[in-house]
């Protein structure tokens, strides 16, 4: 029996099966995605840590380190905002999300903070922490 | 150094060489040991140490 021939409740049935499955689909891709996303932020950190921190970087690579975090940043915040639909229900998701936006602004912020000068940074701690 | 600075910025070696759960389980050691500075200096800009001792470290 072809779908014209059907009754139009089996019709409808059939059509309802279809949105719900692509709708659950339009639900897992973008956790598929996010998840790639968080895998690609990690070796992002990876290499702050092994290539910036524990190394001294030069200027150019400090250059790419800036822009590298800033569009990270900005990608992860729009992602966000998806995410943080409440019609999404993903709050793990949301957590896990915004651990990684905290550690890429710290990484930024480390090196490229213009606002808080190394020698400001000192004082504040010589001032606080007393040795 | 300080013991106390010390320890903040071992908490922050914490948070920087771990992912995921783990990393926010460290991160939230870090805030409290943030958090318990701010209680004794209530003065101090919280954002401003925060970002001093991620500098330090």
């Amino acid at each position: 029996m072809s779908f014209y021939g059907m009754s139009a409740v089996a019709r409808d049935q059939i059509a309802d099966d279809q949105l719900s499955r692509i709708q659950a689909q339009g639900h897992e891709i973008p956790k598929q995605q996010i998840q790639q996303w968080f895998n690609w932020m990690d070796r992002l950190l990876g290499v702050h840590r092994s290539q910036f921190v524990l190394r001294e970087a030069t200027s150019a690579q400090l250059e790419d380190h800036k822009i590298a975090f800033k569009e990270a940043i900005r990608y992860c915040l729009a992602i966000n905002t998806r995410i943080a639909d409440p019609d999404f229900n993903e709050p793990d998701l949301v957590a896990r999300l915004q651990v990684r936006i905290r550690q890429l602004q710290d990484a930024y912020d480390t090196f490229h903070d213009a606002s808080l000068s190394n020698e400001q940074s000192e004082e504040v701690l010589k001032r606080m922490f007393p040795e | 150094m300080n013991r106390e600075l010390e320890a903040i910025i071992l908490a922050y070696e914490k948070v920087s060489a771990s992912r995921d759960k783990e990393a926010e389980h460290n991160l939230l050691a870090f805030e409290l040991l943030l958090d318990g500075v701010m209680e004794r200096q209530p003065g101090v800009s919280r954002d401003i140490l925060r970002r001093s001792v991620i500098k330090a470290h």
